[in-house]
């Protein structure tokens, strides 16, 4: 949602615009491969000039990272945001700023061929301030639920050069929840409530991937009472009497308090912790997670 | 009120004596590198120094031309206005705990900006300084309109109630904003109140710039009327003060500074309030001095605290700002009990 927000924070107050600096900045970033670079037209409707196969690549938000390293750009890795730390070369990367303000000058430093850039969470003065300084940011605004997770699998791997690792890696997430789908399908359906945070309680909402994840492996999100991340009051998840509770809370010291112990759910111990991964971070790795869903429910389908 | 008369000498020194102040500052911001809590890429100062000189390859000019000098002129110019409205309001309110964001111009900006970002496209690029230029006016107005007394004077503690509770007001129109938004929305306008330079360019800069060049000359001419205002209104008239005009001119300066301050870094707190205090206990109370030493030293304080918030990997500057200049305050408070 941020990246077609904000804008240049100049134009109200640009009273007089001083005659830009000459800055030769960026320059031609070098790239060692010989195929001709191309356009492409990105998210926030500026059309970037990048390498067909980039050499130095950051990326600025976690899902980012961790697709660019799963379609094979590993090695063209040159910086990720603070919080990119996955998978575990990613660590090594130089860092690049939180997701929210990240650091111009040190990208400028890095010289990039390509930087990532999320809509969700990446602000867009920071992305045309970039650009205006000659570097290459194609901004990606990811799409709703597991089809926008393949879609952007598919995106990155084109971006990076390995459109044909994205497109292999995409359609094997498909295939793979399509057969969760069918093994699902006879089975009876439970009722669960996803939440992802417990105060103030946030759940996976309608068009959220992990209730798309858990409708796959035979699970209705009866918390989903509105699109994205909806805030909930404990009475909504009191009143939907789920027959599970989804836990998708990386930390796994945080859980739910005592106000939840009245749920049946609760109490028949139907309460399913998401590990981290594959299931909190959008990636290819959510075929592998509804795999692992319809797995972790089968037993709770006896109680 | 008895008070060492002030020479024109001893006033140009004692001004000037903020400018070494602005200067390392500026060369501080300029030449230290930042991300050092990460493994951040970093330009080593000799090549920050080689491209200030004109030399250096094309990313370093692109560093220090390119990202930290329109930066630090932008926080200059921020600082030195957040500094000038601050001095202002202290003044003319004569109020300690006046500040920039007494008057609601900075609530109403804020909750421009954050209307301006949750409506987006429709106002393209350059809706969201804009808008949080029309909130300030707008807040500005209604402040203004309910702080007139019964004999159309603008009362200070009239104003100041008003000023304080329109801000109550239009913070909870921004919390609304906040709480109904998407998480990463909401963490973007609460990121942006919190302020930042982040993104900052040359038109940014010129346009604070500008603000504060008509702010300026609005309060030239008003600033021999600041000094006498601040001990009492009935003592100014006497002294053959229009009163009334220049309480006038000094609050439409004070916010226009804040308005194009916030506007163009978000709400950033405490320089506006501990700067004038601050200039006040080491150079004076004279209202000739205390106004243009607060623009120099808020700027200062503002580009100090903005190469810190590189240094220490992109955190808000508002959180640095209160960390730094509390303690530097109450320090300086300990040690200057003279009034």
């Amino acid at each position: 949602m941020i990246l077609r927000r904000g804008g240049p924070r100049a134009a109200a107050l640009a009273l007089v615009a001083l005659a830009s600096l000459p800055l030769a900045c960026g320059g031609s970033p070098a790239s060692t491969q010989s195929a001709p670079p191309r356009v492409v037209h990105d998210d926030t409707g500026a059309d970037v000039a990048i390498p067909a196969k980039p050499a130095r690549i950051a990326a600025l938000a976690p899902d980012l990272t961790e697709i660019a390293y799963s379609v094979g750009a590993g090695d063209a890795m040159a910086g990720a945001c603070d919080p990119c730390d996955w998978p575990e070369p990613a660590r090594a990367l130089p860092r690049l700023g939180p997701m929210i303000e990240p650091s111009v000058e040190s990208i400028l430093v890095l010289r990039p061929d390509l930087v990532l850039a999320t809509a969700e969470g990446n602000p867009l003065a920071s992305v045309r301030r970039m650009r205006e300084l000659g570097i290459p940011v194609v901004g990606l605004r990811p799409g709703r639920g597991l089809a926008g997770v393949a879609s952007m699998v598919r995106r990155v791997g084109d971006l990076t050069g390995h459109a044909g690792d994205g497109e292999r890696l995409a359609s094997e997430m498909e295939s793979r929840l399509s057969a969760v789908r069918a093994a699902a399908r006879p089975l009876p359906r439970l009722k669960a409530c996803i939440l992802v945070w417990p105060d103030p309680l946030v759940a996976a909402g309608r068009d959220a991937y992990l209730t798309e994840l858990a409708d796959a492996a035979g699970a209705d999100n009866a918390c989903a009472v509105a699109d994205g991340w909806p805030t909930l009051s404990r009475e909504d998840v009191l009143l939907a009497q789920p027959d599970v509770v989804l836990l998708g809370i990386a930390d796994a010291t945080v859980g739910l308090g005592a106000w939840a112990d009245s749920l049946p759910a609760v109490k028949r111990g139907s309460v399913l912790r998401l590990p981290e991964r594959p299931f909190l971070r959008p990636s290819a790795e959510l075929g592998r997670a509804g795999e692992e869903l319809l797995a972790m429910l089968a037993p709770l389908r006896s109680r | 009120m008895t008070r060492a008369p002030l020479t024109r000498a001893r006033w140009l020194a004692r001004l000037s004596a903020c400018v070494p102040a602005l200067v390392l500052a500026l060369a501080i911001a300029v030449l230290v590198p930042g991300g050092w809590r990460t493994n951040a890429p970093r330009l080593p100062a000799r090549d920050a120094v080689a491209a200030l000189a004109g030399g250096g390859d094309d990313v370093a000019r692109a560093v220090v031309w390119g990202a930290r000098v329109p930066r630090a002129a932008l926080a200059a110019a921020c600082g030195a206005c957040l500094g000038l409205a601050g001095a202002i309001l202290q003044l003319v309110l004569r109020n300690p705990l006046a500040d920039p964001y007494v008057l609601g111009v900075s609530s109403g900006a804020a909750l421009g900006a954050v209307a301006g970002l949750a409506a987006g496209a429709s106002l393209g690029g350059a809706g969201h300084p804009l808008a949080a230029a029309a909130g300030a006016v707008l807040a500005s107005v209604v402040v203004h309109a309910l702080a007139k007394d019964a004999q159309g004077r603008l009362s200070p503690e009239r104003l100041l109630v008003a000023g304080v509770v329109l801000s109550y007001l239009l913070a909870a129109g921004i919390m609304w904003f906040v709480s109904l938004s998407p998480a990463a929305e909401s963490q973007r306008f609460l990121f942006w109140l919190m302020g930042s330079f982040g993104s900052a360019s040359w038109p940014a800069a010129a346009g604070v710039a500008c603000t504060m060049l008509v702010a300026v000359a609005l309060l030239v001419p008003a600033l021999p009327a600041l000094d006498l205002l601040a001990v009492s209104e009935e003592h100014a008239a006497d002294a053959g003060v229009e009163v009334e005009r220049s309480k006038r001119l000094a609050l439409g300066a004070a916010a226009l500074l804040t308005g194009g301050a916030v506007a163009a870094a978000g709400s950033i707190g405490f320089v506006g309030l501990v700067v004038p205090h601050s200039v006040r206990l080491v150079l004076g109370r004279d209202a000739r001095l205390l106004v243009p030493a607060s623009a120099l030293c808020g700027a200062a304080f503002l580009v100090l605290a903005d190469a810190l918030v590189r240094a220490l990997g992109e955190i808000p500057v508002g959180v640095v700002t209160a960390t730094c200049g509390a303690p530097f305050f109450l320090a300086l408070l300990a040690r200057r009990r003279a009034p």
